[in-house]
């Protein structure tokens, strides 16, 4: 290739390599901004609905055929409504390995998937989906006249309480919700006390499957300092979900390892994905600090959140947590 | 079998007739069983030809809202990706060019992924196919430029230069997978392999006006791509304006294919194989090649969607997988039966 | 020798060289050349191996640009026409071609007639007779059904022959058009450019066989490196010394005494 042919196609590579790298470190900053879900407004029924892009929904009166597409509003749900209310729950809500409600959630009638054909099937008056699901998928539902309940923000402890209050809202039983979220709030000062005394907080790795950890703006995030960690990613800088090499995981030396497993009950011991030889150098493996917690309660992101910060608690400060405590 | 002697209209004839037959079967069909008749009978009304109504309200739903979008999609963008592989392999003179060649397919996965990535696909549904056709069109662009210089863009160039996009599209895509968050990693990989699972009305009234406007334009050029498969200095003694045409040509298979991947991912296989494996059945001119392709992408992807559908009931398998294990197998077949066409290369 | 007339009603068509310089690969393969054909002459472009017979006639044909100087056809340069004007015009035989896809050989001639199809216009009833025709007046009728890919060289320079001919072109150019033919067959294709420049067509050949050359077409143009050294009636161009000085090899002539045709005859 003659000279000015070869030196334009590396101009043209970096130009498009640079250009992509700005695009990708605006990313970082747009995604911080984190659209509405769908908004309440009205006391009593009728109610109405207003969704992210502006569209109004009346909803006449209490919803008595409610159908849930995500785990979280499943557990909600379950512990908001009466059963005959509830007429689809997801099919992971039976599954123990990942679900804290799987017996109330059998009785419900039907287990749903993403499935537009079953769920439009169902003719149900109300739906709960979330923003991870596919965006085409929540516009068809919508497109099929169906009326939709889309929740957005799920990374801390405050977002599942509000979350919560807004199902209470929505499905009209603000009571139940006001006195399960005291409950929430409760367990959550017990333990604050019970933690006031312990005075440090152990460093802490979230180190799952593949190596992703969980930084700040994260559930994870919110279980960990609530349980009287310090949430070592986050102290690293990291935002969001993130992958850590186990060199990086040295490096940062935690005080505790903790990783999440379908068994039914957590154990001690170190399990096969983090036998790598560079973690016997960091202080969590030396002392024998590596836990796996059953993941229903580190993915949860309904009232269970709660009994995860106790397990978490539990598993971090054991018997400093003294007798008679709630655990 | 003498294929060459049937006349053109005859083939696509009998093509449209089993894509109408096909469609309808895919109709019928989903997760929800609704009695044969009962489809038949909504479509009917629709069409104003009955006024019985035996059916619930939400069957017509299921049908016309979920079920006739995807099957429309299906045809348009199987027939899509199919014509377009067909004038790839008669621009390149290769039958084994594929419509992603100039990089749109791997242009268009990177511009979804960014626009997932950005958190811009959750805000308006149009993002994420918007970013995707942009990424197509933007690396099929690079692509030409780079491989045209005074007016001239050799075919060889034009080839390694798709390569040498698609390869650092598809570098930059993983660079930007490793980094994003687990939910939208999950999004990505579903876009990657290709799926139609929640097509509705919008992805029909996107597509369908690319699609028909690249088709008709295309079907015009059908003389010209024969000649063109003769030979660059043929084809200009003939009177072919090859630069031109070419040009045409590309811009148009561009545009569809971009529009087709934004809203379906990334579907492989079907532009390769449909007009490769029709070509055996055809014979390579155009004018029969081009509109026959078209119907057999779009009858090839219903019928593997509807595999798709019903293979692992209630789950749905992807459908870049079907196509891969469905059409690999039958191309073979025939290469081995009809050797026809081929003997040269 | 004088042009022959053209027949009553045929209009005279000019295909005018003006000073053409054609480079490649930074060599001068055309030098200055500048040529003159009207319609119904029957011309042999000869020369050496690499004197650029094949280059000139590409030339002619528009297919490469040149340096310097223009080709006219009718007075007008082939840079200001537009490629199925010219194709309507001027068409080419090349010495090889290799067509790798399965078209039937029928469809192949009818390409030809692809200059004078508007894009819109289906094939019409006289483009299917000028085909038949060009294919009768080839001998290649009976492949009309095959595929391209199965028929030999020879019968591919046929098909293409009536290819060219399809193309109905005021001037015909052809490179090395019997190289790869029989004898019945090369003098069939011999006759048939006779009659074709009878009826007014215009025919430029680059011919290998000096023999052939010097019986069969009335005017030759010998080429050597890259220059027009004659131009002029074949038995004038082609003496014994002007081929001892270009070949490089001592011929004679003998006359045919049967048909009083000369006889050129190299020593092997």
């Amino acid at each position: 290739m003659q000279g000015t042919r070869l030196r334009g196609l590396l101009l043209a590579i970096t130009a498009t390599a640079l250009g992509f790298y700005v695009l990708w470190q605006a990313a970082s900053f747009s995604s911080r901004s984190v659209p509405q879900g769908t908004r309440v407004a009205g006391n009593g029924f009728p109610k109405v609905l207003i969704d992210q892009t502006g569209r109004r929904v009346v909803l006449p009166q209490k919803p008595t055929r409610i159908v849930s597409v995500t785990l979280a509003t499943d557990e909600m749900l379950l512990a908001l409504v009466e059963p005959s209310r509830l007429l689809g729950v997801t099919y992971l809500a039976v599954d123990e390995r990942i679900s804290n409600m799987p017996q109330e959630a059998a009785v419900v009638p039907h287990k749903v998937r993403a499935d537009p054909e079953q769920i439009i099937s169902l003719q149900p008056d109300l739906v709960f989906v979330a923003s991870y699901l596919r965006g085409e998928f929540i516009r068809l539902l919508q497109a099929a006249g169906l009326v939709l309940f889309e929740f957005q923000e799920y990374d801390s402890i405050a977002e599942v309480e509000r979350n919560i209050r807004l199902i209470g809202q929505v499905v009209g039983e603000e009571v139940r919700t006001e006195a399960l979220v005291a409950a929430m709030q409760a367990r959550l000062q017990t333990l604050e006390e019970q933690l006031r005394p312990i005075g440090t907080r152990p460093r802490v790795l979230y180190w799952g499957s593949h190596g992703y950890t969980a930084g700040r703006m994260t559930s994870m995030d919110d279980l960990i300092t609530y349980a009287g960690g310090e949430n070592l990613a986050a102290t690293y800088g990291l935002i969001g979900s993130a992958n850590l090499s186990a060199e990086q995981v040295l490096a940062m030396n935690p005080q505790v390892i903790v990783s999440g497993s379908f068994d039914q009950d957590g154990q001690r011991g170190i399990p096969a994905a983090l036998m790598h030889p560079a973690l016997q150098g960091t202080d969590a493996v030396q002392h024998g600090r590596v836990y796996t917690i059953p993941s229903r309660y580190l993915v949860t992101i309904s009232q269970f959140i709660v009994d995860g910060v106790e397990v978490l608690a539990r598993v971090l400060h054991g018997t400093a947590l003294g007798p008679g405590g709630q655990l | 079998m003498k294929p060459q002697g049937v006349p053109a209209w005859a083939s696509v004839a009998l093509l449209s007739g089993l894509l109408g037959l096909v469609g309808v079967a895919a109709l019928a069909i989903g997760s929800v069983s609704i009695p044969f008749e009962q489809t038949i009978a909504i479509l009917l009304h629709q069409l104003h030809l009955t006024e019985e109504v035996t059916w619930t309200p939400m069957q017509t739903t299921i049908i016309l809202q979920v079920r006739f979008p995807r099957v429309l999609m299906a045809a348009l963008v199987g027939g899509g990706l199919a014509l377009s592989g067909a004038v790839m392999q008669g621009i390149f003179q290769n039958p084994m060019a594929d419509p992603g060649l100039l990089g749109v397919s791997s242009g268009a996965a990177l511009g979804a992924v960014l626009a997932i990535t950005l958190g811009l696909a959750m805000q308006h549904y149009l993002m994420l196919p918007g970013f995707a056709f942009l990424g197509g069109l933007a690396a099929a662009s690079v692509v030409y430029g780079l491989a045209t210089s005074g007016g001239k863009t050799p075919v060889a160039t034009l080839l390694l230069s798709g390569v040498a996009v698609s390869s650092l599209s598809a570098a930059f895509t993983s660079f930007i997978l490793t980094r994003s968050q687990d939910s939208m990693m999950r999004e990505i990989l579903f876009w990657l392999m290709g799926g139609l699972e929640a097509s509705s009305w919008d992805h029909v009234r996107l597509t369908t006006p690319v699609v028909l406007l690249g088709v008709t334009i295309i079907l015009l050029f059908t003389r010209d791509l024969d000649i063109l498969l003769c030979g660059e200095q043929r084809a200009l003694t003939l009177g072919v304006d090859a630069q031109w045409c070419r040009m045409v040509l590309l811009t148009l298979a561009t545009a569809v294919t971009a529009v087709v991947v934004s809203l379906s991912g990334t579907v492989g296989f079907v532009g390769l194989i449909v007009p490769h494996m029709l070509r055996l059945l055809v014979g390579p001119q155009h004018h029969r090649l081009l509109p026959v392709s078209f119907l057999g992408g779009a009858l090839f992807l219903i019928l593997a969607d509807l595999v798709a559908r019903v293979l692992v009931r209630p789950q749905e398998v992807r459908l870049g997988i079907i196509t891969a294990f469905v059409g690999v197998p039958f191309f073979l077949y025939l290469l081995r039966t009809h050797r026809r066409g081929l003997d040269p290369l | 020798m004088t042009v022959p007339p053209p027949a009553d009603g045929i209009a005279v068509h000019t295909l005018t060289l003006q000073h053409i310089n054609y480079q490649a690969a930074e060599r001068q393969i055309l030098k200055d050349i500048s040529l003159h054909v009207s319609s119904g002459e029957l011309i042999a472009i000869v020369g050496c191996n690499g004197a650029g017979k094949s280059t000139l006639l590409h030339v002619i044909a528009g297919l490469l640009p040149v340096s310097q100087g223009d080709v006219r056809l009718d007075g007008q340069p082939l840079s200001h026409l537009r490629r199925k004007a010219i194709a309507r015009q001027l068409a080419l035989l090349p010495q090889q071609a290799h067509i790798d896809f399965g078209f039937q050989v029928h469809d192949i001639v009818r390409m030809g007639r692809h200059p004078h199809r508007g894009r819109f216009r289906s094939a019409s009833p006289h483009d299917e007779a000028i085909v038949h025709q060009a294919m009768a007046v080839t001998g290649t009728a009976f492949l009309a059904q095959r595929l391209i890919t199965e028929v030999s060289s020879g019968e591919r320079q046929l098909i293409l022959l009536a290819q060219a001919l399809a193309q109905e072109p005021q001037f015909l150019l052809l490179d090395e058009p019997t190289a790869n033919l029989d004898i019945a067959h090369q003098s069939h294709v011999v006759h048939l450019l006779q009659r074709l420049a009878r009826e007014g067509m215009g025919v430029v050949a680059v011919i290998h066989d000096l023999t052939m050359a010097v019986r069969c077409f009335p005017r030759l143009i010998l080429l050597d490196d890259g220059m027009v050294v004659e131009d002029g009636p074949s038995l004038e161009v082609l003496s014994v010394d002007t081929i001892k000085r270009v070949f490089r090899v001592q011929a004679r002539f003998y006359q045919d005494q049967e048909h009083g045709a000369p006889l050129l005859w190299f020593p092997m």
